[in-house]
C-alpha cells in the first residue's frame, strides 16, 4: 500500500503567477533600470572619454596647476534625442541643420591656477602628439602665438567627408580647453556655403 | 607674408583642418625636420595637410567654387612652418634654412630668387616634371632675422596655375613667380 500523498499549498493558476511576476518586474525593476540608465547617461555626459581622455591625460600633468571647470560629452544617443526633441520646437532651420550634421561632441574646460612657461609648450605638444599618434591621430595644425597654444588633430588614416573628426587643444595662461567632435563635413560645408550665399544675397538686396 | 601665412593656417583648419615626418620618397616632398620654438611664446606655426584631408576639402568646394576645388585637387600635401626667431633659436634656424636650400639645389631643384635684400631673403625652389607639371614647390623666407617661413606644396600643378595657387593660399612669392612666368 502506497503512502498517502501530502496535500499541496493552494495556489493560483500558473499564468496568473507569471502575470504578477511580470507586473512586479515592470513596476519595480523598470524604475530601477531607468534610474540606473539615467545615472549612467548623466555620468557619461559629464565625463569625456576615448581620444579626448587620452589627450587630457597627456597634457594635464604638464599644464601646471589645473582645476576642472566642466566636462561635457554628447554621444550618439543624446544627439539623437536632441534631434527628436528639437523636431517639435520651432527653431532656425540653420540651427536644426547643424544639429542634424553633428554626430557627437565633447568638450572639457580646465582653469589654470599656475600656468606652465611658454618654454614647456614644445614638451606639451610632443607629449600630446605621442598620445594621439598611439590612437592613430596626427597633428594637422600647431600654433604658438600671443601666449596661446593651439593644436588640431585629425585621423591619420582614411576617413570620409560624412564622418569628419577633429580634436582641438587650446592652452593659454588661464585656461585649457580640449574639444573633439564628429560631424558630417559635407552637410556642415553646405550649411556654411548656404549661409554665406544668404549673406551675399542680403547685401545685394540692401545695396539695391 | 607675416600675416598671410598664419591666416593660411587658420583658413585651412577651418576648411576643416600630418605627421611631422615627411615622406622623402614622394617627389616634391621635403622633410624640413623639427624646429625649436622661440622662448617667451614667440610665433611658431606648423601646418601639415595631406591627401585625404585635401581631397575632402576639394570635394566640399566642388559645388560652391569649382575652380578652387580643381586647384586643391592638384595639390597632394601642404606643409607650412613659421618660426619666430629670438636669441635662443636664431642661429640654428637660419643655419637649417641654409642647409635645406643647399640640399634642394643638390637634389636638382630649380631655384628662382624673388627677392634678396639685407633684411628680406626669399627663395623659391621648383621640382618640375618636364615642362607640363610642377611636382613640388618650396618657399623659404628669412625676414629681417625676426622670422623664418618655410612652405612646401606637393602635387601635380600646371605651371600656369602657380599664380592662382599663390593667390588662393595667400603666398605672395608664389603668386609673383606665377605672374612672372605668365609674362614669359
Amino acid at each position: 500500500m502506497s503512502p498517502p500523498i501530502p496535500p499541496t499549498a493552494p495556489s493560483g493558476p500558473p499564468h496568473r503567477r507569471r502575470l504578477w511576476i511580470g507586473l512586479l518586474s515592470f513596476f519595480v525593476g523598470g524604475p530601477i533600470l531607468l534610474t540606473g540608465l539615467g545615472i549612467w547617461c548623466v555620468f557619461s555626459c559629464l565625463h569625456v572619454g576615448g581620444d579626448l581622455n587620452a589627450l587630457r591625460k597627456s597634457v594635464l600633468p604638464l599644464s601646471g596647476s589645473t582645476h576642472r571647470n566642466f566636462e561635457l560629452s554628447f554621444g550618439r544617443i543624446p544627439i539623437q534625442l536632441a534631434r527628436w526633441g528639437t523636431a517639435f520646437i520651432p527653431m532656425d532651420p540653420t540651427a536644426r541643420a547643424a544639429i542634424r550634421a553633428v554626430h557627437r561632441g565633447e568638450v572639457a574646460l580646465y582653469d589654470i591656477t599656475k600656468a606652465p612657461s611658454a618654454d614647456s609648450w614644445g614638451k606639451i605638444l610632443a607629449k600630446a602628439d605621442k598620445a594621439m599618434a598611439g590612437r592613430n591621430w596626427m597633428r594637422a595644425v600647431g600654433v604658438q602665438d600671443d601666449g596661446t597654444l593651439v593644436a588640431v588633430y585629425v585621423p591619420a588614416g582614411d576617413f570620409s567627408s560624412q564622418e569628419l573628426e577633429a580634436c582641438v587643444l587650446v592652452l593659454d595662461s588661464t585656461q585649457l580647453v580640449l574639444a573633439s567632435g564628429k560631424a558630417d563635413g559635407q552637410r556642415l560645408w553646405d550649411l556654411a556655403a548656404g549661409k554665406l550665399n544668404l549673406e551675399e544675397k542680403a547685401r545685394f538686396w540692401c545695396r539695391r | 607674408m607675416k600675416h598671410s601665412l598664419p591666416a593660411l593656417a587658420i583658413g585651412l583648419t577651418a576648411i576643416l583642418t600630418l605627421t611631422a615626418t615627411a615622406d622623402a620618397t614622394v617627389p616634391g616632398r621635403v622633410d624640413f625636420g623639427h624646429f625649436t620654438a622661440p622662448s617667451k611664446g614667440g610665433e611658431f606655426v606648423e601646418v601639415n595637410l595631406k591627401g585625404n584631408l585635401l581631397s575632402i576639402a576639394a570635394k566640399f568646394a566642388e559645388k560652391s567654387d569649382p575652380e578652387i576645388s580643381k586647384l586643391v585637387k592638384s595639390v597632394s600635401a601642404i606643409r607650412v612652418n613659421v618660426i619666430g626667431l629670438d636669441d635662443r633659436n636664431r642661429a640654428d634656424t637660419e643655419a637649417r634654412v641654409e642647409e635645406i636650400r643647399r640640399q634642394l639645389f643638390k637634389d636638382g631643384w630649380e631655384r628662382t630668387v624673388v627677392a634678396q635684400e639685407p633684411d628680406h631673403d626669399v627663395g623659391i625652389f621648383l621640382k618640375t616634371r618636364g615642362e607640363e607639371s610642377v611636382e613640388g614647390i618650396v618657399v623659404t623666407v628669412v625676414d629681417a632675422h625676426q622670422q623664418v617661413v618655410l612652405v612646401n606644396i606637393v602635387g601635380d600643378i600646371r605651371p600656369e596655375k602657380l599664380a592662382e595657387v599663390g593667390e588662393r593660399f595667400g603666398i605672395d612669392p608664389i603668386k609673383q613667380l606665377g605672374k612672372s612666368m605668365e609674362k614669359k
